[in-house]
Parts: structure tokens; C-alpha cells; sequence
């Protein structure tokens, strides 16, 4: 039985729908709670006159009825448009989350790549060694990295190396020595995590009876674990991956924060102080969007790391 | 007497636990002879199988073997590092696991996990590996090899499954296969038509066979000799038509009294009274003791292992942990028990 047909066309055309209906539900959800909150967008601590009021309030649309507005914002996302920013003339909100993207993927991909090629093999190479030093060292630093807050991480790297060593550049991008500190403060946690997660799944493999079978078959420790322990042990590693992935590639206003990088994180939370109306509801819907993607990526991944699963209405 | 294939001296195994040190074999002896098929019988937790892994040294985490040789070929396997063991698994004996749903990967095709073994024992292509892996499934008679040897292992039924885990622990010839109870988790039908296979491969291959089991009808159908193994000791050991005609130990008695007739039940056993002994602190003298009818007072002191020099009773290649073989014991007491 091949990949395609434990993933019927149906299955993927029903998941792609229940995206859709998922996504409607997030954008109805937030609509609703932005005309919710008291206080329009240009009710500010200067007062502006009622005429300029009224004037930008029918340049936004927002003297129609709600149901029009909701319609015609649905009309615009439908067509992958996510309006004007109501905070900054003449810039979309389209191209807020592209300009923060940019940034906020480039650190994003980076710590993703750290999460996954440091912290997975520090969790094999502590299973290896189980109860022995590099175990111990490990686990020991693992710990450290999901006790310690990241702004800590970040406030003391930034404070030890660029200040006091000057070894890295204090903020901005402009150097590839500007990417250590921000992509290990926004790894470190995951790191830690997957390692200490890939450590305990790949242990708990171990004790599994097809393991015995291996160690029968004369294979020696290593492959044994590598080769049969490893792949099912990643189960509940992708698990946690298709998320961790969205939230890095979705960045971290407080890092973005400390390091001064203008990432999408920085810009959401901006967008919250502005009542950017429009860019809450465009970023939200974005970061919902590409977490259901994620998902749908862990789920085909599954497909491919156990031949047991299949998806559809096979018997 | 050729020199025996394999033969285990004073074999001492243990666990340790957070809730304490089992010791579950306690001393075990055997010798098993090339294409001999020797049975282990006993209750759940009598040590058949870490008797039997022991020999490989597949223990799982916290087993020890604390003492005893186990000399396969000459060489005492319980000497060997790692590296030189892993030269033996797979290549000169083969296992087959109790439960075929747990025992393979279900992440690579059964056909790889064939050609794994091949592949780490012989000096062969990957090609020449398939190819054997295919006229292996052919022996143990799964249909369509060609196409169904690039299945996963949920593919195919419990029975096809035991099939190719008896194909892989028969990749690379070996001179022994020890079968943990190979046929308990199959359904009657099933479980017959394995047997016979296993039978049929002896005769065919000349390997010999630890079988294991707590079914003395598997027995009855399938070994030549027998060991009945409780609390970590050998209870009774006996060729097995002498096993069933004159048994001597008080427990192989019990378990030959709990089913109607031993040569055609597939029920397991376990009606004998009272429940095994806690292999954390077992009796100090004989172990079935607490459960024994024929129990005196001297049985709160270790029996020895009798042989037919002691007692006429006993048969040639029959031995019986049992005071009431001991030669000083009154002639008629074995009599009346009997
Ligand atoms: N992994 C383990 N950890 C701790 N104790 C164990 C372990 N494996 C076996 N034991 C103990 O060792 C003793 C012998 O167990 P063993 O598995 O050899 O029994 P068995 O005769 O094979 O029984 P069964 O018919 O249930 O397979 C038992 O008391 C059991 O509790
Ligand atoms: S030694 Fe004693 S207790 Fe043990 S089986 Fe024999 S008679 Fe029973
Ligand atoms: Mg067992």
C-alpha cells in the first residue's frame, strides 16, 4: 500500500474545507470581538474634531452597517487582501505582515533549524548515554533552557557578549554575528525541549518489543537505535514541531523587543497599543492560517513516519 | 556422547527493581543436543524466559546474570562482549518472540527486516539479500512471496506474522532457535499449523529448538525432552513420552492432573493450587513447598536434583528436584504419592 492511497483525494479535500470553515470562524470571531471593544480606531487621547472624525470614518467604511463591513472585510480576505491599515495612511496590512515576515522568517528559519538539528541530536546522544556523563551535562542544560525565561536569556547574552565582549553587534541584522543572539534566545527554550522530548520518546522506544527483536537480530547498540528506535521515537516530535514552527516563523515581540529587529511579533503588538483595528484582525488571521498549515504538514508527516496510519475510510 | 550444543551450568539471573531484587533463575542447568527440540514448561513467572534470554544476554533493563556458563560450541557466550555476542545473535541462533503484533518493527517492510539480519552476519549484495529473503518466506510457506514480502507487518495476520519472524531468526542458519512461547498469542488452529512448521524445519534443517511454553499439549506434540521449571529451579527433566508416563515431581504431577488428557489439550495450565512464590524473597528450601500435598519437614531444606543412579524409579535422562527421590527417603513414600 503506497503513501497516496492511505491519503484519499476526499480526505485532503475535507481537510482543506474544514480549514476554510476553521479560518471563517477565527475571522467572524475576531470581527466580532474588534467591534466589540469600546472605542473606535480614531478615538484618541487628542480629541479630533467630529468632521475628521466622520470624514476618515467613511474612508474606512466604518460608517456602513456592521454586516456590511463584515461582508466586504470577508470579500477582501477571500481574495487574500487584508485591508488598510487604519493606524498608518496608505499602508496595507498586507504589506505590515509582509515587512515583519521578512524579518521575523529569517530569525525564525534559523531557530527552527537549531531546534531541530541541535536539540534532536542532543536527545539521541543523551539516550545513547543514558545515566552517563553527556546525559547529565545535557539534561542538566536542557533544564536551564526551559527554566530560564527567554527575555532573560536574551537580556543576559546581549548584556555578556555584545556589551561587556563585544563579540556580537547589540541590534540589528546587518552583520550574520547579529543572528546569534536572537536566534539562540528564541531557540534555546524549544531546543531544550525537543532534545529532553526526543530523549524520554527515544527511551521509551527502547523498551518496546521489536527493540528485543533488533538486539536478537546481532545488530549492534547503535543501529539498533538509530535504525528502530529512532524514526517511531519522532513521533511526538513532529507533534510539537508543527507548532513550534508556526510560532517561530510567527516571531516574539519580546525578542524582537530587546534585539530592536521590526518583526511581525513587534508589529502585532504595536498594531494592539495603535488599535490598529485591521492589523489585529489581518495578523491574527494570518498566524491562525499558518498554523492550521503547519498541522495539515505534521499530519502528511505522519503519513510518512508510520505506514500504519492512513487517512480516509478505509476499513 | 558427542559434546552437546549447548549446555548451561548454575545459570543465576536476576532483576533488579525499585521494589526490589527478583531473582529469577535460580541455578538452572541444561544441556540440549544438535536438532534436538527441548521443551521449558511452566507457571507465568517460573523464569523460562529469562532463563532462555539469558544465553544471549537479552536481558531487559535491570536483568543480571550474576553467575553460571553457557557454553554453545565450545565457547562460554556468557563471557563474550557485546561485539563478539552480537557475531552469535542472529547468525549461529535465532529467536522467535512470543507476541508477532509487538515483535516487529512496524515501520519497515517485513522484507527489510529480513535482509537486515542478512545483511549484518553475511558478506551479501542487497540483491542476493532479497533474493534469499523471498526463498526464506517460501520456507516457512507465506503465500505470494514475491509481492508480500514488501508489506509492513500490519498487513498480515498474526500466524503470517509468526511465519516471518520464524524467517528471520532462520536467515542465517543457525544451529539453534530458542521459541519463547511462539504459538500463545495465535488462535488453536494457528497455533498447530506453526508447530508443525517447526517440526517440519527441525527435521528439514537439523537446528535444535528451546521451545518455550506453559502448555504441555505443545509439548506433548512438538519436543523430545522436557524441562519443568519452577521458582527459577528445574523441577523435573525428563524425555518427553517419560515425562507423561511416569512423572515424579509432586508439581509436574499437578500440572499433568489439570488437564484431561495431555496429549490433545491446547487449554494452559494453571489450576494447581495456590499461586507461585514472590521471586523476591522465594523459600528458602523447595520452592513449591507452600503448595506441595506431599510437603514434610526435611522440604524446608533445599532438594538436590536426583538422577536415575539415585532412585530406580526415575528413567534414564530423567531428573527430579524432589526430596521424596532421595535415597534415603522410605522406598514405599514415592510409592503412595505416585
Ligand atoms: N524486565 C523485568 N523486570 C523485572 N522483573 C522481571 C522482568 N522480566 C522478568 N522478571 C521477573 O522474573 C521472573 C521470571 O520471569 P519470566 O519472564 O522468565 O517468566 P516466564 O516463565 O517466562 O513467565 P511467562 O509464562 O509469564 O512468560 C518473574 O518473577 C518476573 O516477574
Ligand atoms: S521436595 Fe517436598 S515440598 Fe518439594 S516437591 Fe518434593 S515433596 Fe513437595
Ligand atoms: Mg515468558
Amino acid at each position: 500500500m503506497n503513501s497516496a492511497s492511505r491519503m484519499p483525494l476526499a480526505w485532503l479535500g475535507q481537510r482543506v474545507l474544514m480549514m476554510l470553515v476553521t479560518l471563517l470562524a477565527v475571522i467572524t470571531l475576531t470581527f466580532a470581538l474588534m467591534h466589540a471593544v469600546p472605542g473606535g480606531p480614531f478615538v484618541s487621547e487628542k480629541m479630533l474634531a467630529p468632521e475628521i472624525e466622520a470624514a476618515l470614518n467613511a474612508k474606512f467604511g466604518l460608517d456602513q452597517p456592521v454586516w456590511r463591513q463584515y461582508l466586504s472585510y470577508l470579500w477582501g480576505v477571500l481574495q487574500f487582501d487584508l485591508g488598510p491599515s487604519f493606524k498608518y495612511p496608505g499602508v496595507s496590512v498586507n504589506s505590515m505582515i509582509a515587512e515583519g515576515l521578512a524579518v521575523t522568517a529569517q530569525t525564525g528559519l534559523l531557530a527552527i533549524i537549531c531546534v531541530v538539528a541541535l536539540g534532536v541530536p542532543t536527545g539521541i546522544v543523551a539516550a545513547l548515554n543514558r545515566g552517563r556523563w553527556p546525559d547529565t551535562l545535557a539534561m542538566f542544560v536542557a533544564s536551564l533552557g526551559i527554566a530560564v525565561p527567554s527575555y532573560v536569556i536574551a537580556t543576559v547574552s546581549l548584556y555578556v557578549f555584545a556589551l561587556r565582549l563585544g563579540w556580537t553587534p547589540a541590534f540589528g541584522l546587518d552583520d550574520w554575528r547579529g543572528y546569534i543572539l536572537p536566534v539562540f534566545a528564541l531557540s534555546g527554550f524549544w531546543m531544550s525541549f525537543v532534545a529532553r522530548l526526543t530523549r524520554s520518546s527515544l527511551l521509551e522506544t527502547m523498551e518496546l518489543d521489536y527493540i528485543m527483536t533488533a538486539r536478537a537480530k546481532g545488530l549492534p547498540a547503535r543501529t539498533v537505535m538509530l535504525r528502530h528506535g529512532l524514526r517511531n521515537s519522532m513521533i511526538p516530535v513532529v507533534t510539537v514541531l508543527g507548532p513550534v514552527v508556526a510560532n517561530l516563523l510567527t516571531g516574539s515581540f519580546v525578542i524582537e523587543q530587546i534585539f530592536a529587529l521590526p518583526g511581525i511579533g513587534r508589529h502585532f503588538v504595536l498594531s494592539i497599543t495603535n488599535r490598529d483595528y485591521t492589523a489585529i484582525m489581518g495578523i491574527t488571521i494570518f498566524y491562525a492560517a499558518f498554523l492550521m498549515l503547519m498541522i495539515l504538514i505534521v499530519d502528511l508527516l505522519y503519513l510518512w513516519l508510520d505506514p500504519r496510519i492512513s487517512y480516509g475510510d478505509r476499513k | 556422547m558427542t559434546a552437546p550444543l549447548l549446555s548451561l551450568r548454575d545459570l543465576r539471573t536476576e532483576y533488579r527493581t525499585d521494589r526490589g531484587t527478583v531473582q529469577a533463575v535460580r541455578g538452572v542447568d541444561l544441556t540440549l543436543h544438535r536438532g534436538e527440540i527441548l521443551g521449558l514448561v511452566g507457571e507465568s513467572g517460573s523464569g523460562k524466559s529469562v532463563t532462555c534470554m539469558s544465553i544471549l544476554k537479552l536481558l531487559k533493563r535491570g536483568g543480571h546474570i550474576t553467575s553460571g556458563t553457557a557454553v554453545y560450541d565450545g565457547t562460554d557466550l556468557l563471557k563474550l562482549s557485546e561485539a563478539q555476542l552480537s557475531r552469535v545473535r542472529g547468525d549461529k541462533i535465532g529467536v522467535v518472540f512470543q507476541d508477532p503484533m509487538s515483535a516487529l518493527n512496524p515501520t519497515m517492510t517485513v522484507g527489510r527486516q529480513i535482509e537486515e539480519v542478512l545483511l549484518q552476519h553475511r558478506k551479501i549484495s542487497k540483491k542476493a539479500a532479497r533474493a534469499r529473503a523471498i526463498e526464506l518466506f517460501k520456507l516457512v510457506r507465506i503465500p505470494s512471496a514475491e509481492t508480500r514480502i514488501d508489506n509492513y507487518p500490519h498487513e498480515f495476520s498474526g500466524g503470517m506474522r509468526q511465519r516471518v519472524m520464524i524467517a528471520i531468526a532462520l536467515a542465517c542458519d543457525p544451529d539453534l532457535l530458542i521459541a519463547d512461547e511462539p504459538t500463545t498469542a495465535l488462535d488453536v488452529t494457528i497455533q498447530r499449523q506453526i508447530l508443525a512448521l517447526l517440526k517440519e524445519l527441525r527435521d528439514r534443517l537439523g537446528m535444535a529448538i528451546i521451545l518455550v511454553t506453559h502448555d504441555l499439549g505443545v509439548i506433548a506434540e512438538t519436543a523430545d525432552r522436557v524441562m519443568v521449571l519452577y521458582g527459577g529451579q528445574v523441577m523435573e527433566q525428563a524425555r518427553v513420552t517419560d515425562l507423561f508416563e511416569a512423572p515424579q515431581h509432586p508439581y509436574t504431577r499437578g500440572l499433568l492432573a489439570a488437564i484431561p488428557d495431555p496429549r490433545r489439550s491446547d487449554s494452559a495450565l494453571s489450576p494447581v493450587p495456590g499461586s507461585p512464590p514472590d521471586m523476591r524473597a522465594p523459600p528458602s528450601g523447595c520452592p513449591f513447598a507452600p503448595r506441595c500435598p506431599n510437603a514434610m519437614a526435611i522440604c524446608l531444606t533445599p532438594p538436590d536434583l536426583y538422577g536415575a543412579g539415585d532412585t530406580p524409579r526415575l528413567r534414564p535422562a530423567q531428573y527430579t528436584r524432589c526430596w521424596l527421590a532421595d535415597p534415603a527417603a522410605p522406598a514405599d513414600l514415592m510409592e503412595a504419592t505416585g
